[in-house]
């Protein structure tokens, strides 16, 4: 009995529908495997960075972090000196500006002595490479095998860094074993570092090793005593986080989209399963006849919802570390980002982890399945056994509801983030789709009432069928309007986002020619008496240049980039894109600032307040000024005059210079002068149309992979109307024997069905685009603020919008005279028999 | 005399290499007409290229087992850095090197420590003996001193007495390798000392006694390139004499250079030169680790007396390879003459695996 019974109420009816029930697991599937590709692949990467971070820290317990501009060395010898610390390893890291290929080389200066006692690797592969005391020759550097990679060199060759206007060689002594140091980077004497990289009198970080036995925050507590207010004491892990936090944001987002797809898989569940409840409305009521009791009911319509959501998942979870393998060898361990760079990983997988996603995937299925089955498990008996399979129609306001979750969603929208993700942002969105899809029938059936009714037959029949049955017409269409209102959303959040970006380059490149020679933090620049050669070039009309720094505002946050520049005082709008500036005067014993969104976000500041910090030493009264738009430091920057930062530094470097030439001089002229004057290749040259397509071309790969996630929930979505629009059609075989029978032909049937499509899908569409408008809206104000600190003006890309939209409709319309043609492909007699 | 150097040999070959044909600089060097002055000398002369700090002798335990031990301090300038003004400098290097032989265990335990020299976490005072590396130390003057080294097994905290004058080696102090005076060291012995201290040895603290030998050496040159390797010994004789030998090999195998000083009981003292030493191997062992053969035992020919040596145990062969690639064997012996123990001492033979590169 209850095997026959189980088949009945279960698989049969699985098995009876099998592409519906073939597209549901498909949705569920894909949920599951974007999720759970996308967190395999964040997590590779987190495994990675902090495996690298291993490997760099080797077995140190602590390490003492310098704040932007470093530590004093005389804070060695007092933390080595402390009780407690076993072994303390001093070290100095560089970017250098490699000379003869673009981009920069870690280097890691190391007291060789020290820090064998933390990293034996380091020791033992400079035992094994045979030669034996290479650590002892100050010009000789230990590569990382990634780093030989990458610059295409062996042991033996030479490399040249670009410092200031020399340029210093070094020699390779060796390549370090691919464990011994896993990211790019070169290992050298910490005095040569000192020395040649102008690091005099100053260390990067001291990495401890403590007694067994010491009590670590102890000593935490009596190194902290001693540091500068910009330098913390952390442990390796709290190093990698550092390291993971800057693309946390990112991946965050990421991981949301993913459960979208999953969200959007759980609503194609539920109009699958509605759908199957109403059509299957006599057979419940027998099923009840036959004294199943209504709770036995309900466990088995869940069941049917749980097993198609553990097909879905078991399938979900072989994709997604499908997925997962495939977007890791070919986009690495940042899917294109940038944030990483050289990650090599191979996807591990871990029996809880597929557990969590494989358990979510049949979650979200039985979520889906609850309603429809609880809408059957209250049939009434009686006048289901009578009436069969004829939907109620009856369309419930759920007025209440849809405007406790809108108010909800509301308040979601004015929460800060949590632990600095959006996720009350994500809560927001997830919250307007349920209302919106509550609301839908309600709001289809008043829309529908608002169209004129006349004209021709197939168009009145069509609508008429629509408004009688509201709820049953628009549970397919649910599936499509959260895919759409995602897509919507996520097309309008992109293209607003991509033309600020591109808008924001052209603001901020008013010159023609531009000059770089070393990034943030790097070791390249020009030195004053170059500049002053640039300016004397024939063609140039104006020249201004700008100086990079780094300063630590505070001790729990990345440091912030400085940017000096010698622009006019009085019109930062000029070069920068200004969102707020402050008024009056400012104080004459306060250095101006401009800074950036970030900056503002990240450390709560408005035009007009004050910012203290500490620059080369110097401590710097400043007053912020205005806050400018900005794509390129999420960290924070900020910008001063050149004037103020060489009197505060004695600096007179610089790293940028941008060129306005005379009329007729063509850039390519005074890049062959520039070429001529400073050969080294440490230098760039663009011009601002160079720099805007690097900059569009990054953002573009960046969002690479949003694009595909996007386009996934679209085709999640139109197989939930594909699915849901073709279960209807061929539910309504009797009726269409019914119209046969008085004389409407193949065709009209055809066209009605065709009506009812397009007039399903323009609904959904509508219902969409509306919230999708909302949603994006939530993405650019609330979600990407949070996340990025960035602002942007929105845009709709109208054509897009309106090409999907039309697109979609008319595959609504496909789909549905596409299954009136099989649904009439039986006889007339035959189908009007079935009825009864 | 030139003492084995366990850490260095490999660091030097590297400098040299990393030195190439630049300009090397000016090293101090051995004058025959120096005069050795107290306690001005038992301080670092950071001048010359390699100087140590040697103490060797025999311990013993409160239940009168024997140790053998040796602690010992380097420093090596570089001739690297001279000209960077970073206080990570690499300029001067000091190691430092512990080992006791205990015939309880049947082979050596040892400790090694290295830094470069900076910032008061290792130096190496001039003017006074006071040499540390982090919490490993030798230092103190008017004929007592304190070494304490320590690591995973072992600690050795020991106070040294001087019971003699020191004993200066060769000419006046002024000591010589090779047949050629271009190779030499200013080096003086403090023999006959008087060690208390403790020992702790795999988590046991003993409290030990006994008498042992220090070295003083300093000097601007390294091997000669015509030397193999050494064999040196520093006995402490039971009438209070003490005796210094020592033979430089050539790759034959044969006499390159050798020497000895012998301090009667009455302070008189006699240096024999190369022609009256002769050193024969009695025994050879051969070690099951590394399958180098060691001669253990020596029958020593000083003039008209024939002294003959005996390891404490047999197995006090260093194997340093993986951090320097040296392979040498240094240990605690004792000195018959005749059937007649003569006292004890230290003995130390290198470049027997393969030419000491130095």
């Amino acid at each position: 009995m209850v095997p026959l019974l189980l088949q009945a109420a279960l698989t049969g009816p699985l098995r009876r529908s099998p592409g519906r029930t073939l597209l549901a697991v498909m949705a569920i599937a894909l949920g599951v495997a974007l999720g759970l590709a996308i967190y395999l692949i964040n997590r590779t990467a987190a495994d990675e960075i902090s495996l690298a971070a291993r490997s760099l820290y080797g077995t140190a317990d602590l390490a003492v972090q310098g704040g932007a501009a470093g530590l004093d060395e005389q804070l060695y010898p007092q933390v080595a000196r402390l009780p407690g610390v076993a072994v303390a390893s001093p070290v100095v890291e560089v970017a250098a500006r490699l000379a003869e290929q673009r981009g920069a080389l870690k280097l890691i200066g190391v007291d060789g002595f020290r820090s064998r006692q933390l990293q034996p690797a380091f020791a033992a592969a400079i035992v094994a490479d045979g030669q034996g005391g290479v650590e002892l020759d100050p010009q000789a550097i230990l590569l990382s095998a990634s780093a030989a990679r990458e610059l295409q060199v062996q042991a033996g060759d030479f490399l040249d860094f670009q410092v200031g206007a020399e340029v210093q060689r070094l020699k390779i002594a060796a390549v370090l074993a691919p464990a011994v140091l896993q990211e790019p980077a070169g290992v050298i004497d910490i005095a040569t570092a000192q020395w040649r990289f102008e690091r005099l009198g100053l260390l990067s970080r001291i990495d401890l090793r403590l007694v067994s036995g010491a009590n670590p925050q102890h000593i935490r507590d009596a190194i902290q005593a001693l540091l500068p207010a910009d330098a913390r004491v952390i442990t390796p892990g709290e190093a990698s986080d550092d390291a993971l936090r800057l693309s946390r944001a990112y991946r965050s987002n990421l991981s949301a989209l993913a459960l979208v797809a999953l969200f959007t898989g759980g609503f194609f569940v539920y109009s699958t399963q509605s759908l199957a409840a109403l059509h299957r409305r006599r057979e419940f009521a027998l099923l009840h006849a036959l004294g199943v009791t209504r709770s036995g009911q309900l466990g088995l319509m869940l069941a049917a919802g749980g097993l198609v959501g553990l097909v879905g998942a078991a399938l979900g979870v072989v994709m997604g570390v499908m997925i997962a393998q495939v977007a890791l060898t070919s986009l690495g361990g940042d899917l294109g980002a940038g944030y990483f760079r050289n990650l090599e990983a191979d996807v591990q997988v871990r029996g809880w982890e597929v557990a969590v996603f494989a358990g979510m995937g049949v979650l979200v299925a039985l979520a889906g399945a609850l309603r429809p089955a609880l809408d059957a498990s209250r049939i009434a008996t009686a006048s289901a056994l009578k009436s069969g399979d004829v939907a109620s129609g009856e369309v419930h306001m759920h007025g209440v509801l849809v405007m406790a979750l809108l108010t909800l969603a509301a308040i979601a929208v004015c929460l800060p983030p949590l632990d600095g993700l959006p996720l009350p942002g994500y809560v927001a969105i997830a919250l307007l789709l349920i209302a919106t899809v509550i609301a839908t029938p309600a709001a289809v059936q008043r829309l529908l009432g608002m169209l004129p009714d006349g004209g021709r037959v197939a168009y009145q029949i069509a609508l008429a069928q629509l408004i009688g049955t509201a709820r049953y017409a628009t549970l397919s269409v649910s599936a499509i309007i959260v895919s759409f209102s995602l897509m919507t959303s996520m097309a309008i959040m992109v293209t607003s986002f991509r033309v600020s970006l591109d808008e924001w380059t052209q603001k901020l490149l008013p010159a023609d020619v531009y000059l770089r020679m070393g990034d943030v933090g790097e070791s390249a620049y020009l030195e004053a008496d170059a500049l002053a050669g640039l300016a004397q070039l024939d063609g140039v009309q104006k020249m201004q240049f700008s100086r990079f720094a780094t300063v630590q505002l505070s001790a729990q946050q990345p440091a912030v980039t400085l940017i000096a520049r010698n622009m006019e005082n009085e019109e930062p709008e000029a070069t920068m894109w200004m969102l707020s500036s402050a008024t009056g005067v400012p104080p004459a014993s306060r250095v101006p600032l401009w800074i950036n969104e970030a900056a503002a976000d990240l450390y709560q500041l408005r035009a007009g307040d004050e910012l203290d910090f500490s620059l080369a030493g110097q401590q710097v009264w400043g007053s912020v000024r205005g806050i400018w738009r900005d794509y390129a430091f999420p960290q924070g920057a900020i910008v001063m005059q050149h004037d103020h930062y060489q009197g505060i530094t004695g600096d007179t470097a610089a790293n940028t210079v941008w060129f306005w030439l005379r009329p007729g001089v063509s850039a390519a002229t005074l890049r062959k002068s520039l070429t001529d004057l400073l050969p080294t290749r440490a230098l760039e040259i663009s011009t601002p149309r160079e720099l805007r397509e690097r900059s569009l071309a990054a953002f573009d790969r960046t969002f690479a992979i949003t694009y595909l996630l996007e386009l996934i929930a679209v085709v999640i979505g139109l197989s939930g109307v594909a699915a849901g629009i073709s279960a209807q059609v061929l539910a309504r075989r009797s009726e269409f024997g019914a119209l046969r029978h008085l004389g409407f032909t193949r065709a009209q049937v055809a066209t009605m069905l065709g009506i009812e499509g397009a007039l399903l899908g323009t609904l959904g569409v509508v219902m969409g685009l509306l919230s999708g408008v909302v949603v994006a809206l939530i993405l650019i104000y609330v979600v990407n603020r949070q996340s990025f600190h960035w602002s942007m003006d929105i845009n709709l890309p109208w054509e897009l919008l309106l090409g999907l939209s039309a697109a979609l409709i008319v595959a609504a319309a496909l789909i549905a005279i596409l299954s009136g043609r099989q649904a009439m492909s039986g006889s007339v007699l035959r189908a009007v028999k079935e009825d009864w | 005399m030139s003492r084995l150097i366990t850490l260095i040999s490999v660091w030097l070959l590297g400098m040299v290499s990393a030195s190439g044909n630049a300009l090397v600089p000016p090293f101090a060097h051995a004058d025959p007409d120096y005069r050795i002055e107290f306690p001005r000398d038992e301080g670092s002369h950071p001048a010359f290229r390699i100087e140590w700090w040697y103490v060797t002798g025999w311990l013993r335990t409160a239940s009168n087992d024997p140790l053998g031990f040796q602690l010992t301090f380097f420093r090596v300038r570089t001739g690297l850095d001279d000209d960077n003004p970073s206080r990570f400098a690499m300029r001067q290097l000091l190691f430092g090197h512990a080992a006791v032989s205990d015939p309880r265990r049947g082979q050596l335990l040892q400790l090694e420590k290295s830094a470069r020299a900076g910032f008061g976490l290792a130096e190496a005072a001039e003017a006074a003996l006071d040499v540390h590396i982090d919490d490993w130390f030798m230092r103190g003057g008017d004929g007592t001193y304190q070494a304490f080294a320590t690591g995973p097994q072992l600690q050795l905290d020991l106070q040294l007495q001087t019971t003699q004058l020191p004993l200066l080696q060769g000419r006046q102090g002024f000591s010589q390798k090779v047949p050629d005076q271009r190779h030499a060291s200013h080096y003086y012995s403090l023999p006959q000392l008087q060690v208390s201290g403790s020992v702790l040895l795999d988590g046991r603290r003993e409290q030990v006694s006994g008498r042992a030998w220090f070295d003083h050496e300093w000097s601007g040159e390294l091997l000669d390139e015509q030397a193999q390797g050494w064999d040196w010994a520093g006995l402490n004789l039971h009438d209070g004499g003490a005796l210094m030998l020592f033979q430089m090999r050539n790759q034959q195998g044969g006499k390159h250079w050798a020497n000895a000083r012998w301090r009667e009981p009455d302070g008189t003292e006699r240096t024999y030169a190369p022609d009256d030493i002769t050193w024969t191997a009695l025994r050879h062992w051969r070690s099951p680790r590394t399958a180098v053969t060691y001669p253990v035992a020596w029958q020593l020919q000083l003039g008209e007396r024939v002294l003959t040596l005996e390891p404490l145990m047999d197995d006090q062969e260093h194997d340093a390879r993986d951090s320097t690639g040296t392979l040498y064997w240094e240990g605690a012996v004792h000195v018959f003459e005749a059937d007649r123990e003569l006292g004890e001492g230290y003995l130390e033979m290198t470049g027997y695996a393969s030419r000491m590169q130095m």
